[in-house]
């Protein structure tokens, strides 16, 4: 008889390789409502586990009410608040519908989501367009009508041109973008300026010679021009591409979701399936952009963005990109160091992602809840920080919490004496 | 001057191995003290079940 400890390496390996060799191709874009399976009028997906709407954090709450005003759901926000309370506008987390969204991770139905698929398993996952550059957005849990009015632009204007040259050029190979962006300053998470402009490179041929309306094009094409980070919100739908086959494999310990809404902090484990494992998400340490804020205006920890991290990006492998570290008064050396720690609690490695001032080795992937509760070191995670009132005011990192993987742990130990028994 | 005994203020070269916390190990390489890092931790106290549960599956 095979003894348990085999069992789980051998489902780890299994859950390790379907991650490794799942493909992630952007092959669409457009309304939720008519894209994301199970969309409905009156639903507004959030970032993170799932999570009342009395109870969500400053920028959820503000973001929800942005969007209901935005689809007409509601013509003023007390009148959003007294249909949310009633369920007539009703809220759920993003990956239900294996949606992922930055910071607050807004979704309305039309919202415009990019569709990613794994070609290798036939899945598809989702995530909103990025909403350009600046402090003030609705993913950062702000609206004014500014943000509003460029949301109708985005939905109206940019999706089509966007979708119209994603049509012509053919699928673009999101996890071959991030394999070279690693090698050229990106960790994929809080900078992916290098795979925005590899992503760039592929469409616009397509994109400048589009049958539209010449200002429809020249607006899309500066639109894409200023937004440094637009191609991160494709490369977290890549991961969730990437993990949903990796989900439910019996014995598997193997994360397969991480996120946060600004109240908990959740992840879901390969053999646990669909269950959160929450602990209280904890509050980001680093860089505010303004001297006027600091720790007692940010929010704790929030969005999907974590979803990196669960594939080894972002803050595992956070020396391919030295700039971040400066958001923490960091540098190579602690980088480097960040990351043999991840290497410590993860399965294995993966080879299509390698840190150059490492020697090129291979970055670790397939976090092990039973590493990270016998090693007490937790996933690393860049992130931003959001204001608890709404807005982006910095940048850094923060630890996953450790209570997540212990109830996780002691969860996969009672699976396993049900299976017994 | 008499000699000191204290090590750090002899002026004789320092070779320091800094277990754990990195950061006092990085200050002492600003300084050109040559540092040899030993990462470590402190092993983390579980409760009897998660302790079981451990020995059992890892």
């Amino acid at each position: 008889m095979v003894d348990i400890k085999t069992r789980i390496e051998t489902a780890n390996a299994r859950t390790i390789e379907i991650m490794r060799t799942g493909t992630a191709q952007l092959v669409d874009v457009g309304p939720a409502l008519e894209i994301v399976p199970g969309m409905q009028k009156n639903i507004i997906l959030h970032s993170g586990p799932a999570i009342p709407w009395r109870e969500m954090c400053g920028p959820h709450r503000n973001g929800v009410t942005g969007a209901a005003l935005w689809e007409g759901l509601a013509q003023s926000p007390e009148e959003a608040w007294r249909k949310l309370d009633s369920g007539e506008i009703q809220v759920a987390p993003c990956h239900d519908y294996l949606c992922v969204g930055a910071g607050g991770g807004i979704i309305s139905a039309s919202t415009p989501v990019m569709v990613v698929e794994n070609t290798t398993f036939g899945n598809r996952a989702y995530s909103c367009i990025s909403e350009g550059g600046g402090l003030r957005l609705l993913k950062w849990g702000y609206y004014d009508d500014a943000i509003l009015k460029n949301l109708s632009w985005q939905a109206e204007v940019f999706a089509p041109v966007f979708q119209k040259a994603l049509r012509a050029s053919g699928p673009i190979d999101i996890k071959a973008i991030i394999s070279r962006a690693v090698e050229m300053g990106d960790e994929c998470h809080n900078r992916s300026i290098a795979a925005t402009l590899l992503f760039l490179r592929e469409l616009y041929p397509s994109l400048l010679t589009l049958d539209m309306p010449g200002e429809d094009v020249r607006t899309s094409l500066k639109f894409l021009v200023d937004s440094e980070h637009f191609l991160l919100h494709a490369i977290m739908a890549a991961a969730k591409a990437v993990l949903v086959p990796a989900e439910r494999i019996p014995y598997s310990t193997i994360v397969t979701a991480m996120a946060r809404n600004g109240v908990d902090f959740g992840i879901k484990v390969s053999a646990l399936g669909d269950t959160w494992f929450t602990a209280p998400a904890r509050m980001v340490k680093g860089l505010y952009f303004r001297a006027e804020w600091d720790d007692n205006c940010a929010a704790p920890d929030l969005g999907d963005s974590a979803i990196t991290e669960t594939v080894g990006l972002g803050g595992f492998i956070q020396p391919c990109a030295p700039t971040v570290t400066q958001f923490v008064q960091g540098n190579i050396h602690s980088a480097i160091g960040n990351t043999r720690k991840m290497q410590e609690i993860c399965a294995s490695t993966n080879p299509d992602v390698r840190i150059p001032v490492m020697d090129f080795t291979p970055g670790p992937i397939g976090i092990d809840i039973r590493k990270v509760v016998r090693t007490g070191i937790t996933p690393l995670l860049d992130t931003a920080i959001t204001h608890k009132d709404g807005g982006l005011i910095g940048a850094g990192e923060v630890h996953a919490p450790l209570e997540c993987f212990e109830k996780a742990l002691r969860a996969f130990g009672q699976q396993l004496e049900g299976m017994s028994a | 001057m008499s000699e000191n005994p204290n090590p750090l203020l002899s002026g004789a070269p320092l070779h320091i191995a800094n277990i754990g916390i990195e950061l006092i190990g990085e200050n002492l390489e600003r300084q050109d003290v040559k540092v040899v890092q030993v990462r470590w931790l402190p092993p983390v106290r579980h409760d009897a079940e998660l302790t079981a549960l451990l020995d059992t599956l890892l």
